[in-house]
């Protein structure tokens, strides 16, 4: 999609095109973290991002019934969302790859990358 | 009687962080529930006597599994001497003692695969950490092993537990209740008494309360023991960081 291309650091682009990164998460804090940190990487290599998307967030949601036995009507509802975000690496580096491919992102959060 | 929500359940979220960190499919999901409880009751079951607070398990979905394990005890020095299968008697090293520890669960663990019919994992990888308190006895959870530990002993229950609010006020707990029920002094019919101090607002969410309930085995049967504990009011919203 892109060429190669010298830009004034001195390093030399490879032609892979770009990064898409999908971030899941059940806690926005985590998600935060990892997204952070992504954008540290991109930036100090000298990589572009396109900024985080939120995605919509996709709830997930559990009704059982309290009672061990009869009581229909007396029942509790659970919910898990689920939140999601994603960003795009371009102008990529064989450092930036390296660095992204090393990052250490909190246990709570579900990374997709697609290349 | 089974009218009130269980008091960490309800704050997650709010005052209360979970207690198992991963984001995964379903079905992986379910199976590390599995394994939690599993590690969780091996845990509990072979370091008895360190007081443990709180196990926290993060998983990562990677190629190989990837669990972390943070424990907060009470008395750690227990784990360096209690590795239950070792003829040694002290390790004065942590990292050795940490080691075993995390190979005998390991071991376990595969065991526990193998029990249910699923592929053998391979290497986990795995990391076990161990952080102490400086005052125990504003935690639920030690109280209450306290508790259970007196009542076995067959002390009589209202001394007992007037001792473990004694314990709970001087180490600075704003309020605590204690409830134990069965059998009391072994007789036909049971009831439940129970015992408080202090204010324990059970309705107010960003209220800082801990919960524990344990069983004691007494000749004439169970006693149910809870505690809740009172330890002030949190207004700024929780990180998980």
């Amino acid at each position: 999609m892109s060429a190669s291309v010298l830009v004034p650091h001195g390093q030399a682009r490879v032609p892979v095109g770009k990064i898409r990164i999908k971030l899941k998460s059940y806690w926005v804090d985590l998600l935060q973290v990892a997204v952070d940190a992504i954008l540290d990487v991109a930036k100090t290599t000298g990589a572009t991002v396109s900024g985080p998307v939120p995605l919509p967030t996709r709830i997930r949601k559990w009704t059982v019934l309290s009672s061990p036995h009869v009581n229909k009507d007396a029942r509790e509802q659970f919910e898990q969302r689920t939140h999601s975000r994603l960003l795009d690496v371009k102008n990529l580096s064989a450092e930036t790859v390296d660095k992204l491919m090393q990052l250490e992102i909190p246990a709570g959060v579900n990374i997709d990358v697609k290349l | 009687m089974g009218q009130k929500v269980h008091p960490l359940g309800f704050r997650l979220g709010i005052t209360q962080k979970h207690k198992n960190y991963w984001c995964t499919k379903s079905q992986t999901s379910a199976l590390w529930v599995q394994d939690a409880s599993f590690i969780r009751n091996y845990i509990e079951k072979a370091f008895f006597g360190a007081g443990i607070i709180n196990i926290e398990i993060q998983r990562r979905e990677i190629e190989y599994p990837f669990i972390s394990i943070k424990i907060h005890a009470a008395r750690p020095n227990i784990f360096l001497n209690r590795n239950s299968f070792s003829k040694k008697t002290t390790k004065s090293n942590w990292s050795e003692g940490l080691s075993q520890l995390r190979d005998n669960l390991l071991k376990h663990l595969k065991k526990f695969y193998k029990v249910r019919n699923l592929p053998d994992p391979g290497k986990i990888f795995c990391t076990i950490s161990i952080n102490s308190t400086n005052n125990p006895d504003i935690h639920a959870m030690v109280l209450a092993e306290k508790l259970v530990d007196d009542l076995q002993q067959r002390k009589p229950y209202r001394k007992a537990m007037r001792q473990v609010v004694r314990k709970a006020i001087k180490a600075g707990v704003k309020g605590i209740k204690v409830k134990i029920s069965g059998r009391l002094n072994g007789a036909d019919i049971a009831r439940s008494e129970d015992l408080r101090s202090g204010p324990v607002p059970l309705q107010t969410l960003r209220a800082e309360i801990d919960y524990s309930e344990k069983s004691a085995k007494t000749i004439y049967g169970l006693l149910g023991i809870k505690i809740w504990v009172f330890r002030g009011e949190r207004l700024t919203p929780l990180s998980n960081l």
